[in-house]
């Protein structure tokens, strides 16, 4: 009885659940869901490699090392590259073919909040100025969609940075080769403060819900994404449209992040 | 010069000449090491505004014959053009067709010879064009009645002529001016307004310079007569205790230019009206 009356009305059956500020999935408005980590699956084939589940949302995201050349505006920094995945194997409203907007506009975002962080100094992927340059490639496949893709996809890249070691390179000097010098361990990848992302979804100009699923963003076209680190550095802060909120409201989301950016990074510091 | 021979003796024009060398020295170096300041000791910016000040907004209404509604807005250097066609029946199959409201399509694009360098022509499926397009779509439906239209689409193609910094704040206050030409019911004026914080202090409407220099900004759009928020887009990164600083002094800014926009639209539809007067 509550499944038809779900499928046919699905506003008018969240906003019964809302006036009494819980969720149809039991969790009450400002909770999150349960995030659990899991790195170095896919060891040896990818240089680092990280599985996250939150709630039913499943990512996977890796990393390859490969060499390249420094641009000739940065001659001594390396290069970071993410791309974001989203096929219609996850969800079904991705069709097959070039990304769309809203795909690009993801896959920009996650970049940027990295950008923005400032937690990756690009200098130490520098191998010899001006020639040579390590080249971070993460990928991040989305295998179930249920709401929520940026926080998840967040961690996944963290937590697979943050495990990446790299190798130390001589350069041949006969042949002009780099060669992996195997008797120097491979170093780990410096990264300052996390940057952790949380998601707030807004339904008719007045609840902010947090952690929005599957169902309840499609109830709303509004959503506000704060992205801090433990030591309270807003370090992207995005309102995409849609209904609007009074600024207050905007602190109570800041206040939250905070909270949520501590219980993850001890999750990701403590694999 | 002969009066210097005469009032000041040799030995203290060496060293007088020395001391005016070494000051010189210091001062070029200070400038060189510090980069551009974006504010001066004084309070002044690149520019010469002070940090409360937004540049000098201009704007034309209806100046396309074949839109529906039409704007041009210039912004200090930033010159936007924006477009609305509509409501009318919805053209592409692919999309769905929405019983009770109408669907806001729009398109946000850079013109190659915008900037200092001319930019590649590709600029529509440019990641970022896509991703301002699709945030200012979502920031309009909010804002249009789009229960009055349904089964029916409107679209607004936005063009940025000329770019000084703040495009994105522009291209929406445009686009709302050309909402408000076309005769769209729209519940407010959609304000938008850009701000960079640097030495502690919030300078309000940005130009190339303040934008491109790595500091801290933020892009808010808000509904002016209830202060509430809709848009909000950060660059770089601050620490949570300066937000409450900037978003109230970009509200402030948003106000300020809402008060000249709706000035200027008063003014051309009094004109209209008594042109229209003159020629019955």
């Amino acid at each position: 009885m509550a499944e038809e009356f779900a499928s046919i009305h699905l506003e008018d059956y969240y906003a019964k659940f809302i006036e009494q500020d819980v969720r149809p999935d039991g969790r009450e408005l400002g909770e999150f869901r349960a995030c659990s980590l899991s790195v170095g699956n896919l060891h040896p084939t990818a240089d680092s490699s990280a599985t996250v589940r939150w709630g039913n949302t499943m990512i996977v995201s890796g990393v390859k090392l490969e060499l390249g050349k420094p641009t000739d505006e940065n001659p001594e920094e390396g290069f970071i590259v993410i791309n974001v995945e989203m096929t219609p194997l996850c969800e079904s409203r991705f069709k097959p073919g070039p990304p769309s907007a809203f795909q690009q506009s993801v896959g920009q975002y996650i970049e940027e909040i990295l950008i923005n962080s400032g937690c990756i100094d690009l200098h130490q992927l520098c191998i010899k100025s001006g020639k040579l340059s390590w080249c971070i490639y993460c990928d991040i496949m989305c295998l179930n969609w249920d709401g929520n893709f940026i926080d998840a996809c967040n961690v996944a890249l963290i937590s697979c940075l943050s495990r990446l070691k790299i190798p130390q390179l001589i350069i041949d000097e006969e042949s002009d080769k780099p060669q992996i010098n195997d008797d120097i361990p491979l170093r780990s990848l410096e990264i300052g403060l996390f940057p952790i992302s949380s998601t707030f979804a807004v339904f008719n100009d007045s609840v902010v819900i947090a952690d929005p699923n599957l169902h309840e963003e499609s109830l709303t076209n509004s959503t506000v994404t704060i992205t801090v680190n433990i030591e309270g550095t807003i370090c992207g802060l995005r309102k995409n449209g849609g209904s609007s909120i009074k600024s207050d409201q905007l602190n109570v989301c800041l206040e939250k992040a905070v909270n949520r950016a501590r219980e993850l990074t001890q999750l990701i510091e403590q694999l | 010069r002969r009066v210097h021979g005469g009032i000041i003796q040799p030995h203290c024009r060496t060293v007088l000449k020395a001391t005016v060398i070494t000051v010189s020295v210091f001062v070029i170096l200070y400038v060189v090491m510090s980069g551009l300041e974006l504010l001066s000791d004084q309070g002044l910016r690149t520019d010469g505004r002070r940090s409360f000040e937004h540049r000098s907004i201009n704007c034309r209404l209806g100046i396309l014959k074949q839109a529906d509604g039409s704007a041009l807005l210039e912004q200090g250097q930033t010159k936007v053009i924006a477009a609305v066609y509509g409501p009318h029946e919805v053209t592409r199959r692919t999309t769905a067709v929405s019983e009770d409201r109408a669907i806001i399509n729009c398109q946000f694009t850079t013109a190659t010879f915008s900037r200092t360098e001319r930019k590649s022509s590709n600029t529509l499926s440019d990641r970022r064009s896509q991703e301002l397009s699709l945030q200012i779509k979502r920031t309009f439906e909010s804002c249009v009645f789009t229960n009055l239209y349904p089964r029916s689409q409107i679209d607004i193609y936005i063009q940025i002529l000329q770019s000084d910094g703040s495009n994105y704040s522009t291209a929406i206050n445009a686009a709302s001016l050309a909402l408000i030409n076309a005769s769209i019911a729209i519940k407010d004026f959609m304000i938008s307004c850009s701000v960079v914080y640097t030495n502690n202090t919030s300078l309000l409407d940005c130009s190339y310079i303040e934008e491109s220099s790595r500091q801290p900004s933020l892009t808010i759009a808000i509904l002016p007569s209830t202060s509430r928020v809709v848009l909000v887009d950060s660059v770089s990164r601050f620490h949570m205790d300066h937000l409450e600083e900037l978003m109230d002094a970009a509200v402030e800014g948003c106000k300020q230019i809402h008060t000249i926009l709706n000035n200027k639209v008063r003014q051309y539809i009094t004109n209209i009206s008594q042109q229209m007067i003159a020629q019955t």
